[in-house]
């Protein structure tokens, strides 16, 4: 397994991430609904809305796990906030990244995985909207379009969060 | 009333009315993100109505209700009672098909049917099926 790198622009993306004021704040229905959403759209059974702490991978969302947090060593959104493009895993049983990682060999047995970094307009990447499977798959181009557009609306109401705390 | 509209002169121009929030906003968001037209999109079939007799679109997506009181609207464009062309292609997403529904849209010249609950993925296989 290889560790979730560090970003090099960690600090001012740790104090961003903290400025939404979002971390270990309870379940809301406008983002479940978004990763019940994309759940139905790609027929996936886990879709997690991740953000990348300093040391962990705490979940504002999720569908179809109770996992609500990992170390952010073992965690995939921890890679996937590193690239610019969607971060997609057709099996992780075959990548040297992942293939002996304690996400793939025990729960939640993943195989597959998606992740759409969430950048926020001020260009910090603060975690992770993706798309998990117990087995092998793909995705076409339209496909990674519409992740990508469900990332958008994720990120909106990341922002919005943060704004109307900022106007109170 | 729920109405977001992102207008482009040079995109083809798309309703989609639907009750589903979900599939309304992604499906706009989507076609604008990858400029491949402009939606507007509504959930109020008064709104639709009224977009109708104000702009031209090239495509119709139409979520059916219970009722199907759609049946009207799809009515009022085909006998040319709007902006849009009386040929305009229109989809119909419906959570039920009956064989006397299915003879009804195909009377009214519905170009596609979809089954509900529908996805994204397929409205925009619709949609590049149509514009194209």
């Amino acid at each position: 397994m290889i560790a979730a790198p560090i970003p090099h622009d960690e600090d001012k993306r740790l104090q961003a991430l903290r400025a939404l004021l979002i971390l270990d704040t309870p379940p809301e229905e406008r983002f479940n609904r978004i990763t019940a959403f994309a759940a139905f759209e790609f027929d996936v059974p886990i879709v997690l809305l991740s953000l990348i702490d300093d040391d962990r991978q705490w979940c504002k969302s999720t569908f179809g796990t109770d996992f609500c947090s990992s170390s952010r060593d073992i965690s995939f959104c921890g890679h996937a906030i590193l690239q610019d493009q969607i971060m997609v895993i057709e099996d992780a049983a075959q990548d040297v990244r992942f293939h002996d990682n304690p996400l793939v060999i025990g729960e939640p047995h993943i195989r597959f995985y998606a992740g759409a970094q969430l950048v926020l307009p001020t260009g910090e990447a603060v975690g992770s909207f993706c798309l998990i499977d117990r087995k092998p798959r793909t995705l076409d181009e339209n496909d990674l379009s519409i992740l990508s557009t469900l990332r958008q609306m994720v990120v909106t109401e990341l922002v919005a969060n943060r704004d109307k705390s900022i106007g109170q | 009333m729920s109405l977001h509209a992102y207008k482009d002169s040079k995109l083809p121009l798309v309703l989609l009315y639907d009750s589903e929030y979900m599939i309304r906003s992604v499906f706009a968001l989507l076609a604008n993100q990858t400029a491949k037209a402009s939606v507007m999109e509504t959930a109020n079939l008064a709104t639709a109505n009224n977009l109708c007799q104000t702009n031209a679109f090239e495509l119709i997506i139409i979520g059916m209700g219970q009722e199907h009181e759609e049946k009207h609207f799809i009515e009022l464009i085909r006998n040319g009672m709007t902006l849009t062309d009386k040929s305009v292609p229109i989809v119909v997403m419906t959570s039920a098909i009956t064989e006397e529904l299915l003879y009804e849209l195909k009377s009214l010249n519905v170009t596609d049917i979809l089954l509900k609950p529908t996805r994204v993925k397929a409205i925009h296989d619709v949609f590049l099926r149509n514009i194209n």
